[in-house]
């Protein structure tokens, strides 16, 4: 297991010795972290279960506030903006899509 | 939808958990307030597994408009994933909103480098991403399959 980057539900259910639909319930219940690939495959990094085994996941709190404004950063910062084109067909062309 | 100072918070602290608990580095995040009155984050987590050259990357960045009541609306995303080892990248982006609406129709975009710095398209035409979870588990799935990123099959803006 250790030379695996990603573990499936089963790979996990024969490490714990459980069934794999035991396993999708741990990771539908946001017990155990995956992935979610398509609606039915997870991926489960190695690092995440190994924190799973030794109890080792955090709980989510809530962000600190920065106590100081700061100047606003700016999303896309030296990214090209595209060339122009036919407005409505890309807008078509992504609702088709 | 409009949120709270508090709900951002707390839905920014969720995020970096999110990441630390599948095995990622995130330093503690921090919301920003800004000058003009919105406020935001910027998250970077080293993914788990190889580092050579170093660790795959995944960021998040996000920008929040003033709502009214004391609430803040989502305005403008960048969600990232450069994949060193794999030597690829991936993005979901919503900034510069009015420029890409005038040019292309659309408020979002894509990037992606199937061999990282050499986009076959600068810009492809994106939907938008409802959230950092979506955006993040999205860009995530990538980084889990080792296979082609796919980008030949994305619709490209120029």
């Amino acid at each position: 297991m250790q030379d695996k980057q990603f573990l499936s539900p089963n790979d996990i259910a024969s490490e714990l010795s459980v069934s794999a639909s035991t396993v999708l319930r741990l990771i539908h219940e946001q017990r155990l972290p995956a992935i979610r690939v398509s609606e039915r495959i997870y991926r489960i990094p190695v690092a995440a279960f190994e924190k799973y085994k030794a109890g080792k996941l955090e709980s989510p709190s809530p962000a600190s506030l920065s106590p100081e404004v700061s100047k606003r950063p700016w999303i896309g910062a030296g990214e090209p903006l595209p060339e122009a084109a036919g407005t409505a067909e890309a807008v078509a062309r992504v609702r088709s899509a | 939808m409009s949120e709270s100072l508090a709900q951002v918070a707390s839905y920014l602290g969720g995020l970096a958990v999110y990441l630390r608990n599948l095995g990622a580095e995130v330093p503690e995040p921090s919301l920003e307030r800004y000058y003009t009155g919105e406020i935001g984050f910027a998250i970077t987590a080293d993914l788990p597994g190889p580092g050579d050259p170093k660790p795959a990357a995944i960021t998040a960045q996000e920008i929040w408009n003033p709502a009214g009541d004391g609430r803040y609306e989502r305005a403008e995303y960048a969600y990232d994933l450069i994949d060193y080892p794999a030597n690829r990248r991936r993005a979901f982006h919503m900034h510069d909103v009015p420029a890409y609406l005038a040019r292309l129709g659309v408020t979002a975009h894509e990037h992606c480098e199937e061999e990282l710095g050499k986009p076959t398209c600068d810009h492809y035409l994106g939907l938008p991403v409802y959230g950092g979870y979506e955006g993040l588990n999205a860009l995530l799935a990538y980084w889990s399959d080792a296979g082609p990123l796919g980008c030949a099959r994305l619709r490209c803006a120029r």
